[in-house]
């Protein structure tokens, strides 16, 4: 079937298990994240997908042919695949039009020429054709790279990291951008990242990748945010309130109210609850207990509130407004749960997870 | 359109078979949607779901009895399957009238069955090698 297929990869430095056998697969066109902490492994991952690396376990396998073993390895160049990283690695001392054009030896001049000025086109960069890397700002660099790893039409093409040497409002542009001709291209991309919103924004099925190089979770972005299997993935997507408790009737208490739960009855679990599942209330009589606001820290689309509960000696929340919120203006606030962003997990799994 | 190339086969001709009867429904519940016959979307995704369910059943049943060493965490995996079955039965629900969800249905399946099934049963693959070899 063709795309990527890995199988059973594991891979260590020394005393070291950067990979514990991942296994994925990436139908042609599709474009799968790889989320992880630094030091996760997914650059190793990348790297032995490119040929980079020889495989000590497992097996890699792209459109259908078999390129890494244990026992044998195809050279990167014979693989077929597009590379993209995040310092671009242009060659400073090329024009773009022959940064895009050095990957297409085998055709001939004329026929590589109108590749490259195509792939120029799609990225909207033909005007700077004649230029040099230099001359360009990040964004535009990162613009012809993407266009010098698409113009020999690869089988695959990995992303490292891709937007993060970009500034904010630049990467949202380019990202998107990058998006819409990989897909007009029809690649098949595996992208690596640390940043949870870019892997939401990016991909068709997110993979997170676990401290010990394990996979711990596949899905749609909306499976990863909503319905997290592990205390792990929870935390990918930044701070979490967290409560302990134990599962009584198929709910755990928690100060701000109960969760419901699968988990057996008498088990110790922890409650994690997102900074915008606690919802502040500021209407007289409104359900949950009082909070005493500690911060208020404007974000631009949302503020970030620390709230204390008990009367000011018990424990911070930290809350996502997505309003106006004026803590100077407010009086009697208090908090409840929104259940849709609130995880339970129980005590072994949360154990096992840390030890990862 | 889902095919089991070689490196999807586990060889273990009961779970292969399975395999294989999943991919063909796979690929009918997707040639229906291209052809925009979606009438039997949601019946065919639930005929999936139901031989899916009996697919995880006979494979714990065939590990337990090989001896597999992880076959408990392989059955946790399958119960996460089961939760992620009901978001592609919900999906299914809505193909006929909403292509959003017509796209979704097509993806989902085919990740559902090509990564999260049959990429995931590979890591008993050498264990069976080596218990029917040792049998024969």
């Amino acid at each position: 079937m063709r795309g990527l297929h890995i199988v059973g990869l594991s891979h260590a430095y020394g005393d070291n298990q950067v990979l514990n056998n991942v296994a994925l697969m990436i139908p042609a066109g599709e474009l799968v994240c790889l989320l992880g902490p630094s030091g996760c492994g997914k650059s190793t991952l990348l790297r032995l997908a490119a040929g980079l690396e020889e495989v000590q376990q497992g097996t890699i396998v792209i459109d259908d042919v078999t390129v890494a073993t244990p026992e044998m390895h195809v050279n990167p160049e014979q693989r077929h695949i597009g590379l993209m990283f995040q310092d671009y690695a242009l060659f400073p001392h090329l024009s773009i039009l022959d940064n895009v054009t050095f990957g297409l030896s085998g055709m001939a001049d004329g026929a590589a020429r109108i590749r490259a000025m195509d792939l120029l086109d799609q990225v909207d960069m033909t005007s700077h054709a004649d230029k040099y890397p230099h001359m360009l700002s990040g964004g535009q660099q990162q613009r012809v790279a993407l266009a010098r790893a698409l113009a020999p039409e690869p089988k695959l093409l990995l992303l490292d990291e891709p937007f993060s040497g970009l500034d904010t409002n630049m990467r949202q542009t380019i990202r998107e951008e990058t998006l819409g001709v990989l897909k007009h291209n029809g690649v098949t991309t595996l992208m690596v990242t640390h940043d949870p919103e870019e892997a939401m924004f990016m991909a068709d099925r997110i993979k997170i990748i676990g401290a010990n190089g394990r996979i711990l979770q596949a899905g749609r972005p909306h499976d990863i945010y909503y319905h997290p299997n592990h205390e792990f993935v929870a935390k990918m997507f930044g701070m979490m309130n967290s409560f302990e408790g134990v599962v009584v009737g198929g709910q755990v208490k928690t100060p701000l109210g109960p969760i419901a739960t699968d988990i057996e009855d008498g088990l110790a679990v922890q409650a994690l609850i997102r900074p915008e599942g606690v919802i502040l209330d500021t209407d007289a009589g409104a359900p949950g207990p009082q909070v005493e606001v500690m911060s208020s820290h404007l974000l631009g689309h949302d503020n970030i509130v620390r709230a204390r509960l008990g009367n000011g000696e018990g424990q911070d929340l930290y809350v996502r407004v997505h309003h106006t919120f004026e803590v100077e203006l407010k009086k009697n606030i208090s908090a409840r749960i929104d259940p849709e962003y609130a995880f339970v997990y129980a005590i072994d799994n949360v154990l096992d997870t840390r030890e990862l | 359109m889902v095919e089991l190339t070689e490196t999807f086969v586990l060889e273990c001709d009961e779970l292969d078979k399975d395999h294989t009867r999943l991919v063909e429904m796979v690929n009918d519940i997707t040639a229906d949607i291209d052809k925009g016959e979606t009438g039997n979307c949601n019946a065919k995704v639930l005929d999936f779901i139901n031989f899916a369910k009996g697919h995880f059943s006979r494979e714990e049943q065939l590990l337990r009895k090989a001896g597999y060493p992880d076959v408990l965490k392989h059955h946790q995996h399958h119960q996460v399957l089961i939760t992620k079955m009901e978001h592609i039965q919900e999906f299914a629900a809505s193909a006929a009238t909403n292509e959003l969800a017509r796209d979704s249905l097509k993806r989902e399946l085919v990740y559902f069955l090509m990564d999260d099934v049959i990429t995931t049963d590979l890591d008993f693959k050498a264990y069976i090698a080596e218990r029917q070899a040792s049998e024969s």
